[in-house]
């Protein structure tokens, strides 16, 4: 069946996974209201993403879109997260070598666009390492 | 005379609702007549109910099928057809509108927010809610700040705070608090971003992108079921025919898709979620997804607008038929489930008010070649079984 192929030496990417890049990208786009919305499907990167800024934020956030038939595991958040080009420290307060360090590796986290059948996409935030709680 | 009691009215409703008793009346796309009434002791009845039966009046189904494009993309059936899609939202709320909530309202959001149509007009579901939670946000910061002044003034009089600083700072804090809370107010609540947009571009008309957006289980039910819809592959243009359905939905069924072709087991998923999809339906309920609520199928007793769905379902295979008594990957694998994944889903449903419902489908052990059964012999071979969860705390439940 064609879905199965694989499309072009750059983009290694199946078929399936890009029908979800594109059902994740539409949404954002129109209902959404995310802006500057693009799209990553380069070889070093396991699965396709989409980066884009929410509709009252100003930083860039990573989307991965998954479906709800798919079985994740930790690796596959493993491989997703090293392939996930580091966090620039924009975080004001802390200006120290180590802390600064410290929340690079702790800071890294996504959206994961969870598409199902029916067109609703459930996004959830996922970190890296702890996340101290926010204060009540 | 005594004064009555002042009673406790509701706020009043500022945002008016369509007659959805009217626009709901029928509870699926079919119209249903019924057959007049036998007297026993006159036999021209007999008559005229023959004659009302073989000649109806007014038939069933719509004389041209509605059409469906099946995308193997989204794996769902995509309506483009405006008459269908209020056709099918309307009978029986299936499908969703796929940049929408739940009906399918995406082009007048957009032609409000590029200022088309006037604030207040024919606003849609998702609108009345985003606007009531605004308000209710506004009705807080107001409700806090107040606190707040109130407290400053009560340490104020007891001495521990100095008035003079804080006089200034209360004021500077109150006035622009306020000074917010009054532009809030009146400021249109739109996204900002919309805002810019209806900026740059002139006020055109907008195009409709989003189209209604069937599950496999929702599109099978009302061309096998009802026999109201008519598939079209979007990739080749070409009709489905009626016998090639089932073999490619159960393949889509999958992720990744597998060919139409492949043999499938008799608990593959599509069948289980339909068996279920298919009870449900036939006995009245309004069946829709739940992701949102962790669970497989949400329950409505008439429908989304009317209250809230009362029971989530969860599909569960049961193999208790001889044949996979050997079984180990189905008997261990698939049947059981950690005490924590039910108690989590359970947690989630109570919180929203929901009950549970874990559905058990008999899977029958599988056929030499199921294509000479025809799917109403194949679907007959399973049986389902419901159990109601509830969760019971001794030192709560009384009763």
């Amino acid at each position: 069946m064609s879905t199965a192929e694989a499309t072009t030496p750059t983009d290694p990417h199946p078929q399936y996974l890009h029908n979800l890049l594109q059902i994740v990208h539409t949404n954002l786009q129109h209902q959404a209201d995310w802006h500057s919305l693009s799209t990553h499907t380069s070889p070093s990167l396991p699965r396709p993403l989409i980066s884009g800024i929410p509709p009252e934020g100003t930083k860039q956030e990573w989307v991965l879109p998954v479906s709800l038939r798919e079985k994740w595991s930790l690796r596959k958040w493993a491989e997703v997260f090293d392939a996930l080009p580091e966090m620039d420290g924009d975080e004001g307060g802390d200006e120290d070598d180590d802390g600064g360090k410290e929340k690079e590796k702790e800071g890294k986290k996504l959206m994961m666009g969870v598409v199902s059948d029916d067109s609703t996409v459930v996004y959830y935030v996922v970190g890296e390492g702890i996340i101290k709680p926010k204060q009540n | 005379m005594t004064t009555p009691p002042p009673l406790s009215t509701a706020a009043p409703n500022r945002y008016k609702k369509p007659n959805y008793h009217l626009l709901h009346a029928l509870p699926l796309p079919l119209s249903v007549t019924p057959l007049p009434p036998l007297i026993p002791h006159n036999p021209l009845s007999l008559v005229h109910i023959i004659i009302a039966y073989l000649f109806p009046s007014n038939l069933s189904h719509p004389p041209s099928l509605h059409r469906g494009f099946f995308h193997a993309s989204t794996r769902s059936v995509h309506i483009t057809d405006q008459e269908t899609i209020r056709a099918f939202w309307n009978h029986g709320f299936f499908g969703k509108g796929n940049l929408s909530r739940s009906e399918p309202t995406w082009v007048t959001r957009r032609r409000r927010a590029l200022g088309v149509i006037g604030r207040d007009e024919a606003l849609t579901a998702e609108e009345v809610t985003e606007r009531r939670r605004g308000e209710r946000k506004e009705f807080k910061k107001e409700r806090a700040r107040l606190e707040k002044e109130k407290r400053n003034r009560q340490l104020a009089e007891e001495g521990k705070l100095t008035l003079e600083g804080n006089e200034d700072q209360e004021g500077a804090a109150s006035a622009s608090s306020s000074s917010t809370a009054r532009t809030v107010h009146f400021a249109p609540l739109e996204p900002p971003s919309s805002r810019r947009r209806s900026l740059e571009r002139p006020v055109a008309d907008v195009e409709d992108i989003e189209h209604l957006q069937l599950t496999l289980e929702e599109a099978f039910f009302l061309s096998f079921g009802l026999g109201v819809l008519e598939l079209t592959d979007a990739d080749t243009n070409k009709k489905i025919p009626q016998k090639d359905i089932l073999q490619l939905f159960r393949g889509h069924m999958h992720f990744p898709p597998q060919s139409p072709q492949s043999s499938f087991e008799p608990d593959d998923p599509f069948m289980l979620s339909y068996v279920v999809y298919h009870h449900f339906r036939s006995l009245g309920w309004v069946v829709k997804p739940g992701v949102k609520f962790a669970v497989d199928y949400l329950l409505y007793n008439r429908g989304p607008v009317f209250s809230h769905a009362e029971f989530g379902v969860l599909i569960l295979p049961a193999y208790s038929h001889p044949h996979w008594a050997n079984d180990k990957s189905r008997k261990e694998g698939k049947e059981l489930r950690p005490w924590h994944w039910l108690h989590s889903i359970n947690r989630v449903s109570s919180q929203v008010k929901k009950t549970v419902i874990l559905v058990f489908v008999e899977v029958p052990p599988p056929l030499d070649d199921d294509k000479e059964i025809g799917v109403v012999g194949l679907l007959a071979r399973y049986s389902v079984r419901e159990v109601a969860l509830r969760r019971w705390l001794v030192s709560r439940n009384r009763d």
